[in-house]
């Protein structure tokens, strides 16, 4: 058993209710999501791993992809926010784009990002591996002053959840495995989680502190748990992530539990995959 | 929901700023289909570039003398701004900052947002 997924391109995980959930009642501006993901080939334009859409009001809330250029050759990671009260067409979508392509090897690799968008300038970090990767920020402002605003989301909205798909119009083709996305409103809260330390411990290539030159690394490569007691995610003090989905395919779909009833439906077949991050 | 043509042409070409950012012949094929405009050199030739704006729009510059894009019956401004990683305003060759502001003008005018 492989703690790591299989999706085989026309797989998708949907899940209509996680706006309900109350810590998404207000609206929020600080995110952090932290994936594994194993691909070969570079794939449709538009890759999605994370979606969080409303069906009813116009736009999304969140979108994050893997996107290669029409006829491009490299894919690079780009993170799509809405500010929900802009009028329509105003380029009230905010973007982070990596700078960096991502690497489609074969190879597990992590990626990290966490952003705050109600303070401005707008801060996020980004990390593919545990190597920091600089996000450029595209938005087109509705201003001749080109002001940023400071914008919080409205994810209460989002009735339309997704990983691996956008409406089979992209389609993820590959392994995910430790799909965490805490959304949640101040950047100063307490999430129950940290680096590299007694919260989310990420290993394999991630956040490895290689140490002294021709020493061992200091800290070695483990699997990411949630919870200062690396427990599980019910052992969280501090948030619950709206999304973690672990395991194998037994248990991915299921994400964290709670009420409502946080798990995904599968579209297509969700399958074990042959080879996970973890050693 | 699906990523409607007009912005998928907008995110392709925020990516063009790092991957082809002097130009590149599927972008402007990419313009083409999605604009219902000729096949020409858009994101390497300004004057193409430059016929890309909807009808009641008009050239203008931002408050950094970029190029930007307003409506002529609103002032409704585009500016197609990006920054580096330090947010710092991020130069792009002048033909694919006027795609960019185009196609944000055509969003705009179209009221397409995702």
């Amino acid at each position: 058993m492989t703690r790591a997924v299989t999706f085989n391109g026309n797989t998708g995980l949907h899940n209509s209710t996680l706006g309900q959930l109350s810590d998404l009642s207000t609206d929020l501006s600080c995110g952090v999501l932290s994936y594994w993901y194993r691909s070969i080939t570079n794939q449709s334009v538009v890759t999605p791993i994370v979606l969080a859409f409303s069906k009813s009001a116009n736009g999304h809330c969140l979108r994050h992809m893997h996107f290669m250029r029409s006829r491009g050759s490299s894919t690079y990671v780009m993170l799509q926010l809405q500010q929900p009260t802009a009028p329509p067409g105003s380029g009230e979508i905010t973007s982070f784009l990596g700078v960096n392509p991502i690497p489609l090897d074969g190879q597990w690799h992590h990626f990290m990002i966490a952003w705050n968008v109600n303070t401005v300038p707008y801060v996020r970090e980004a990390a593919l591996d545990g190597v920091t990767m600089p996000t450029v920020l595209g938005t087109p402002p509705p201003s001749s002053t080109l002001a940023f605003v400071p914008f919080t989301i409205d994810y209460s909205i989002a009735d339309d959840w997704e990983i691996g798909d956008e409406d089979a119009g992209g389609i993820y083709l590959g392994d995910l495995a430790e799909m965490y996305l805490q959304l949640y409103a101040s950047p100063y809260i307490g999430l129950g989680v940290g680096v590299g330390g007694q919260g989310i411990q990420i290993g394999g290539k991630g956040f490895i502190d290689m140490g002294p030159v021709g020493g061992p690394p200091r800290n070695p490569p483990v699997a990411m748990e949630i919870g200062p007691t690396g427990a599980d995610a019910l052992g969280i003090v501090g948030l619950a992530p709206q999304i973690y989905c672990s395991g194998d395919s037994n248990f991915f779909w299921r994400n964290v539990t709670g009420v409502p009833p946080r798990l995904f439906s599968i579209v297509g077949s969700l399958t074990d995959a042959a080879t996970d991050p973890f050693p | 929901m699906t990523m409607s043509p007009l912005f998928l042409l907008y995110t392709n070409l925020q990516v063009s700023t790092l991957d082809a950012p002097n130009g590149d012949p599927g972008d402007d094929a990419l313009i083409a289909s999605t604009l219902g405009v000729a096949s020409l050199p858009y994101t390497s030739n300004d004057a193409n570039a430059q016929t890309l704006l909807p009808a009641g729009w008009s050239w203008t510059t931002d408050a950094n003398g970029g190029i930007a894009a307003s409506r002529n019956s609103d002032n409704f401004f585009v500016g197609g701004y990006l920054t580096d990683a330090y947010d710092a305003p991020r130069p792009v060759p002048t033909p694919l900052r006027r795609c960019l502001v185009a196609v944000g003008a055509q969003l705009a005018q179209n009221g397409l947002i995702s």
